[in-house]
């Protein structure tokens, strides 16, 4: 057993795991790269930088690999271990165990970014607020419940929760305040609605002659428009069947013990934490061209009674609760000089945001402390000898 | 004490490590919904229920035309059902359109001939389907892909359809209506955003007079 430790200490500890990592980090990287003439960038981050474990397609033979998420995991044990915990202490090895810890920080700030970190955007035209932005390629599933007080409260449903739900295999989603279960038994990753016609049959159900027909994903992954038929179930009663649709214009409403409820599928959703209202949007074209030269927006962050007017440009985002908005574009990109513009604003949470910066000053003085002994060293026998 | 090489030490450990790790993706089944929020979804959007179809935004199938009749004796007569417009060949009439024939004819020379157009959502279950589906009702055998792709097209609503031309023996949808020594002549429009179908059968007797006025009404419909 204490054998099968130390050796287990050995591997983990050893330079050939590093090699070996490091190697398989930049064949993720490469055949990552490559993925991206089939799929988006989304979809290559999901399956080869996020993943543990995925199968890469070398033409006629499947592949399995570790993911880029495994492989980090494991060179971050390989450099805790073999870098800083059985690393020789002296003098000699201070630039190279301060250079570890660089890239340990390093490692550190990705899982960070993974796990708590969330992307998204507010649309917003001149007037409006928001308390929330949405992401780019993330679906949820809500459900909606209209309180006493006529205020509407909301409990969701990530995707992870759900996308692989089958109808032999439905993913069942509860909560103990519900009269009811959720059951999802389809989910399409991009679909439109049509009506059901008689001189053709669907492998889906069809709800109040329609049916969700699925198309091919789109490259893109937020091009996609989700689809998802559910089934609420209430113990005694027979299961209503809905479909949802990402870009439906209302959720599906139905009735629970004279309540009313409703579901809806829709980009996963953050809350901001405060409320931004645009006041101001303004755009510079180019000299006589419809192209924009630089645009800018005059918001209002509020938070309770306090009231913030902010300037947000293309250079200058706005920092605040842990959040970075940018001004990210505009549109309709068709709009005459007339007609209202709305702003766009990318927004960002990521606790880790500022670590990779220091990483890299750690993982510098490192390197620098320690070729900076070695050339010493160096010039000094060089001096001697003379 | 014997030892395993450095290197398979190292290969080792990553396996069982990458298995260890992988085992711990898998997700149990029921999930909880998180804890409630409030949302900024207006309550009038849940207390107000709608259809489906008025929720994705689906429309209905063209509406059904004024029960009514037109008749063509003479030269080509202009005819229409509100959405849509055409040139009544000489010697057709107009029938009273039905929940699927958005334009509904009889065919000049015999009662049992008739002409019909048809729209569905989406690709109408496909082209190859649908010729299929006809040749079925000819009696005839499917035709392979490289002979669909092979059949000629003519112009029909803005687009080029593919033009069918079959004999058999017909039997059209529910089986009534046997047609020995039949024909069916057939347009076939098919793309992402919508179907058309325009079909004429009847004997083959009489339709072999009548193909040319079918490809000037399918070049006269209009909206």
């Amino acid at each position: 057993m204490r054998r099968a430790g130390e050796l287990a200490l050995r591997g983990l500890s050893s330079l050939g795991l590093s090699c070996v990592l490091l190697v398989l980090l930049g064949l993720l990287t490469w055949l990552g790269t490559l993925e991206q003439t089939r799929s988006g960038l989304y979809e290559v981050q999901r399956k080869y930088f996020e993943s543990f474990v995925l199968s890469h397609d070398f033409g006629p033979v499947e592949v399995p690999l570790p993911g880029a998420n495994l492989v980090m995991s494991v060179l971050l044990v390989n450099l805790l271990v073999g870098g800083i915990v059985r690393l020789r202490r002296g003098a000699a090895t201070v630039g190279v165990l301060v250079a570890h810890s660089g890239i340990v920080l390093l490692l550190a700030s990705s899982f960070v970014k993974w796990r708590h970190s969330s992307e998204g955007h507010v649309t917003l035209y001149e007037g409006q607020r928001a308390t929330h932005f949405q992401s780019y390629q993330r679906w949820e599933l809500a459900v909606l419940e209209v309180g006493d007080d006529g205020r509407v409260l909301e409990r969701v449903a990530p995707q992870e929760r759900y996308e692989h739900a089958t109808p032999d295999a439905p993913a069942v989603l509860r909560a103990d305040e519900l009269p009811f279960e959720v059951r999802v038994t389809h989910v399409l990753a991009n679909c439109s609605p049509l009506p059901k016609g008689p001189m053709f049959d669907v492998d889906v159900p069809v709800v109040d002659g329609v049916f969700l027909r699925e198309r091919a994903r789109d490259k893109e992954t937020e091009r996609n428009i989700a689809g998802a038929y559910v089934e609420v179930r209430e113990s005694g009663a027979t299961p209503r069947v809905g479909v949802l649709w990402g870009a439906q214009s209302a959720p599906w409403s139905f009735e629970v013990a004279g309540r009313r409820y409703a579901l809806d599928l829709r980009k996963e959703r953050y809350p901001l934490g405060f409320t931004l209202a645009l006041a101001d949007f303004r755009k510079e074209d180019h000299p006589r061209m419809n192209m924009a030269r630089a645009f800018e927006s005059d918001v209002e962050v509020r938070e309770g009674a306090a009231k913030r007017p902010v300037t947000i440009s293309m250079n200058a985002p706005l920092r605040t609760g842990g959040l970075v908005l940018y001004q990210a574009s505009w549109g309709p990109s068709n709009a005459r000089a007339s007609d209202p513009l709305f702003s766009t604003f990318a927004v960002v949470r990521n606790p880790a945001d500022s670590w990779p910066l220091w990483s890299c000053v750690v993982i510098s003085l490192g390197l620098v402390w320690h070729f900076g002994r070695m050339l010493a060293r160096h010039v000094r026998r060089e001096v001697g000898l003379a | 004490m014997p030892t395993l090489p450095f290197r398979t030490g190292s290969l080792l450990t990553f396996a069982v490590l990458s298995l260890a790790v992988s085992a711990c993706s898998d997700r149990a089944q029921p999930s909880e919904l998180s804890a409630p929020r409030e949302s900024s979804t207006p309550a009038a959007a849940i207390e107000q229920p709608r259809s489906s179809a008025e929720r994705l935004g689906v429309q209905a199938p063209p509406a059904a035309a004024p029960n009514a009749t037109n008749a063509s004796n003479g030269a080509p007569t202009s005819g229409g059902n509100g959405a849509l417009k055409w040139e009544l060949p000489a010697g057709w009439s107009e029938l009273a359109p039905t929940s699927m024939r958005v334009a509904n004819f009889r065919v000049a020379g015999d009662e049992r001939a008739e002409c019909y157009l048809t729209f569905l959502a989406g690709d109408g279950g496909g082209l190859a389907a649908n010729i299929q589906r006809w040749r079925t009702q000819m009696g005839q055998g499917p035709l392979s892909p490289q002979e669909i792709a092979a059949l000629p097209t003519k112009p029909m609503l803005g687009g080029e359809a593919v033009l069918v031309d079959f004999a058999g023996s017909f039997s059209g949808m529910g089986g009534g209506g046997k047609i020995e020594d039949a024909r069916l002549v057939g347009l076939l429009l098919v793309g992402p955003q919508g179907a058309a179908f325009l079909k004429m059968t009847g004997p083959a007797s009489t339709l072999a007079g009548q193909v040319d006025a079918f490809l000037a009404l399918a070049a006269s419909l209009r909206n």
